[in-house]
């Protein structure tokens, strides 16, 4: 139900706008599920950390989804506060309003924060309540900014969220104030992504900062909100690894004239099309030529890293049944890497991940549509898979069947993106198969017969 | 001083540490086998369930939805919740479907009790040697305590209901044993041993132990892989006796007393060297076999524990937010080893919670607790979303409760009986310890 002009089921800049039904396909009884629109925009706008994100719904909404959500923040960041109205029946029934306005004041006056996001839910949606006013007229009497962030979990999916949280930062946040002179550099730009990048945006900072390029603001990753507010003095928007945001990207550009590109930093190929792409946006030819020098010296030294420390990982065989975006970042660094990888289960993605796994696999990679687990299992055994790289619940699948596996969103030691987290995300590979558990857990109990003679 | 207060009503809650009763409704699920919760909710709900509790647990979690659309909420739900039902019933085989509504459930009207009612009415032999069931679990009242009670209590009233026609032989030797939702997998199984050591049958229910212990069955399946068979579960109400964990769990106690005549004991956590004894003198009177000498040597390890341990807890001032059953269980072991003050909030309000002395908030959120930290306190007991709270205080702290995330084996940790309280007394010794060490 999306309010006003701004209907986001439409996206000029989507490649995939031409189908029929507009956005994603309801989820149906039995379907595996990925979460809801509210998690989505909290997922995104939890990591402005010195912001105040309050949830008006019933407590169940702010309370079992507190532990999922954690910003990669420093320091005691007021989002890791959780604020919520916490709706009674009572409340549901005689309105939510006047809850809400004193719990904005309170919040306000304790906390002091620059800006206070306030989530619709479900309930308050049904509800009806005037979430826009009130927060205008909050905004008025604290003199900050009190945005309201409309959805509901019946909204759509996360994804849903995400691009809703990018609406109400470009109408509220983005653009309301100035970067001080000194800050002015030339090589300025935006990092877009989703929570996957928290982690790994130091990684990235870190890489960008060795070239002379100065990140303003990280959109859906630790920011603070007066980084935000600055975000149109970028020379360019970078969207890292995700779309989910690209709405906001193309706003940005009709009204800012800022360009933006995709482009993401696993894997040394990725990382040169994305450095290229920035200095092709920045128009300097010196810069050009720092950064080609940059690229050929660390791509050097990482094709010698590999050939000299990870030979164990060429012609292993791998099996990927990781969800979104996981679903192909990872093909090109594996690889690099000198590994096969035998098949893929898309675990009912999006038409454009299905494109992005296509554009980076070779012809022989199976992709298993509409995976479930006793078909990835199939997979693995028929080819004599050495590996499984799963992420989020698919970890119980290899772990069930003691199948040697790298949990890709629980047990990375450290982000694996830039030319470090290459080396990073060979040597955990080098470890998991290295590890003796694999062999220990297939080994046979000593009421199940006699031992194999070798242990002996 | 014996101060229970409701929290006062507040226009926010600030870093709540309660937990919904859903997901106390979707746990208990998980202690039967081949069962599985449908959520009458959106997507969003379902998966962050399913999420707290796999980071728990660290085990897979058997969950379905009915998956609410605008459409669903306009002109209802009932022919969805039909299909849902269907489609389990002939894709999976359930033994036990529960069909859990939540406060978006109550807000649009949906009535999921009448419709499983009529489901049940339409399709009664589809429905044969399974069970189906509706609750109504709305997240503005309870908490994960309640939601686990209460969808015990169904259970046990399903299990009354198909009992009505049965001739009353009653089985001496066997015993019910309910615990609740604060008790591990662990703890489950260390009661199950200690009850079958006095040659007693027993049933669990909801048994987490063979469930959420972490096994490895192969072969997927979207239902629970372990916990009590629907079969057995059955034989509950011709037991001789029944014991249960945690005044919650005092309403299906009553029920099986009231519907076939089974006698019942409450305790609080059998954790502390009074309860357990307590338990232990119960079981030798009722088997009339003495306990082993294994029990008799735990014993003497646990004296010798609590002399050994006694100094680091002697005059200490404790701040504990819990459930309602697991605070009265830490306050009682606590209180054996001779703590000084005792400040705690409880998620619910309980009338159990009478027997704590000390300043109880019931319903309160980890703000006030803070308030009270920032005085002084030399432990902080709570589930993992008080950790920034106590580290912000420089309080110590032991995570306890639901959800401990980011730490490994709290679901498998044993707190009953003499071995499991020696347990406990080291661990939180441990941080108690760590923490003096450092002033040294």
């Amino acid at each position: 139900m999306p309010r006003g002009n701004t209907n986001l089921f439409i996206e000029p800049d989507c490649e995939h706008n031409a189908q029929k039904n507009k956005g994603c396909a309801s989820p149906k009884p039995g379907e595996l599920t990925k979460g809801c629109a509210f998690q989505g925009s909290r997922a995104a706008l939890l990591p402005i950390s010195d912001a105040a994100h309050l949830v008006h719904g019933t407590p169940g909404c702010l309370e079992n989804s507190r532990g999922m959500l954690e910003a990669g923040a420093l320091g005691v960041p007021l989002s890791r506060f959780g604020f919520s109205t916490g709706l009674t029946e009572e409340d549901i029934v005689l309105g939510g309003e006047k809850k809400l306005i004193q719990a904005i004041d309170y919040i306000a006056e304790s906390y002091n924060p620059p800006c206070l996001f306030v989530y619709a839910t479900c309930i308050t949606m049904l509800t009806m309540d005037n979430l826009d006013a009130i927060c205008a007229e909050a905004e008025q009497k604290w003199n900050k900014p009190v945005i309201p962030v409309h959805h509901s979990g019946f909204f759509g999916s996360k994804n849903m969220g995400y691009r809703q949280a990018g609406e109400a930062l470009f109408e509220k946040v983005i653009g309301t104030s100035e970067l001080n002179e000194e800050n002015k550099g030339l090589f300025n730009i935006n990092l877009i992504g989703e929570y996957h990048f928290s982690g790994e945006g130091k990684e990235i900072e870190a890489l960008l900062s060795r070239l002379g390029i100065r990140v303003v603001s990280r959109i859906a990753g630790q920011c603070s909100f007066q980084d935000l507010r600055c975000a149109h003095s970028a020379k360019v928007n970078m969207l890292v690894c995700s779309r989910s945001m690209i709405t906001l990207a193309r706003k940005m550009r009709e009204s800012f004239g800022i360009p933006y590109f995709e482009g993401s930093f696993y894997g040394t190929r990725e990382i040169r099309f994305s450095l290229q792409q920035l200095s092709f946006h920045f128009q300097d030819a010196q810069f050009d030529k720092r950064v080609q020098r940059y690229i050929r010296r660390e791509e050097e030294r990482v094709r010698k890293d590999i050939y000299l420390h990870y030979k164990s990982l060429q012609g292993k065989k791998v099996v990927l049944y990781t969800d979104g975006i996981e679903s192909w970042a990872f093909i090109s660094p594996l690889l690099e890497l000198g590994i096969k990888i035998v098949g893929i289960g898309t675990n009912k993605n999006a038409l454009e991940d299905l494109s992005r796994i296509m554009e980076r696999t070779e012809q022989d990679t199976i992709l298993v549509k509409e995976s479930d687990e006793n078909r990835i299992l199939q997979l693995y055994r028929e080819h004599k898979a050495d590996l499984m790289i799963v992420s989020g619940r698919n970890a119980y699948v290899p772990l069930k069947e003691k199948l040697p596996f790298l949990d890709i969103d629980q047990e990375r030691h450290g982000a694996y993106s830039g030319y470090m987290g290459l080396r990073r995300m060979a040597q955990d590979l080098v470890d998991v198969m290295e590890q003796p558990v694999w062999e220990m857990a297939r080994r046979r109990s000593p009421w199940e017969g006699e031992p194999d003679e070798h242990h002996i | 001083m014996n101060t229970i207060s409701e929290a006062a009503p507040r226009s926010l809650t600030i870093n709540p540490f309660r937990i919904s009763q859903t997901v106390g409704g979707v746990l208990a699920l998980q202690g039967i086998y081949r069962s599985i919760p449908i959520l009458h909710g959106v997507q969003g709900c379902v998966e962050s369930i399913r999420t707290v509790l796999s980071h728990h647990y660290l085990e897979p979690i058997s969950i379905d939805s009915i998956p609410m659309h605008e459409y669903n909420i306009i002109f209802g739900g009932r022919e969805t919740i039909f299909e849902v039902i269907d489609l389990m019933v002939s894709k999976h085989e359930p033994d036990v479907i529960a069909v859990i509504g939540t406060s978006l459930t109550e807000v649009v009207g949906e009535d999921v009790l009448g419709a499983v009612h009529a489901y049940r009415r339409q399709c009664s032999d589809l429905l044969r040697e399974k069970l189906l069931f509706g609750l109504s679990l709305p997240d503005y009242e309870g908490s994960i305590e309640s939601g686990y009670a209460k969808a015990t209590y169904e259970v046990v009233k399903e299990m009354v209901h198909l009992n009505r026609n049965a001739s009353g032989e009653r089985r001496k030797n066997r015993i019910n044993l309910l615990p609740g939702s604060h008790l591990t997998p662990g703890d489950v199984m260390e009661l199950k041993e200690i009850i079958a050591s006095f040659d007693l049958e027993v049933i669990v229910l909801p048994d987490l132990s063979s469930s959420l212990s972490g096994h490895l069955m192969t072969g997927y399946t979207p239902l629970t892989r372990g916990g009590v068979p629907f079969d057995y579960m059955k034989e509950i109400v011709t037991s001789g006796y029944t014991v249960a964990v945690g005044s919650s769990m005092e309403a299906p106690a009553k029920l099986l007393k009231e519907a076939c005549g089974i006698p019942y004991t409450i305790f609080h956590g059998i954790t502390g060297l009074q309860e357990t004894d307590d338990f232990f003198s119960l079981l030798q009177r009722y088997s009339r076999n003495q306990a082993q000498v294994k029990y008799r040597w735990e014993r003497q390890f646990l004296l010798d524990c609590m002399l050994d341990t006694r100094s680091v807890f002697r005059g200490k001032s404790v701040i504990a937010a819990l459930e309602p059953d697991h605070l009265i269980s830490v306050y009682q072991w606590l209180g054996e080893m001779g703590i000084k003050s005792f400040q705690a909030a409880a998620s619910t309000p309980s009338s159990a919670l009478t027997r704590i002395k000390g300043q109880v908030l019931a319903g309160g959120d980890l703000e006030e607790l803070e308030h009270r930290a920032q005085a002084g306190a030399d432990l902080w007991i709570s589930n993992s979303y008080g950790e920034q709270a106590a580290r912000r205080n420089r309080t110590p702290f032991m995570p306890l409760g639901f959800p401990v995330i980011n730490r490994f084996g709290a679901a498998s940790a044993v707190s009953v009986g003499y071995r499991g309280t020696a347990d406990r007394i080291n661990a939180v010794g441990n941080v108690l310890i760590n923490r003096e060490s450092a002033y040294r």
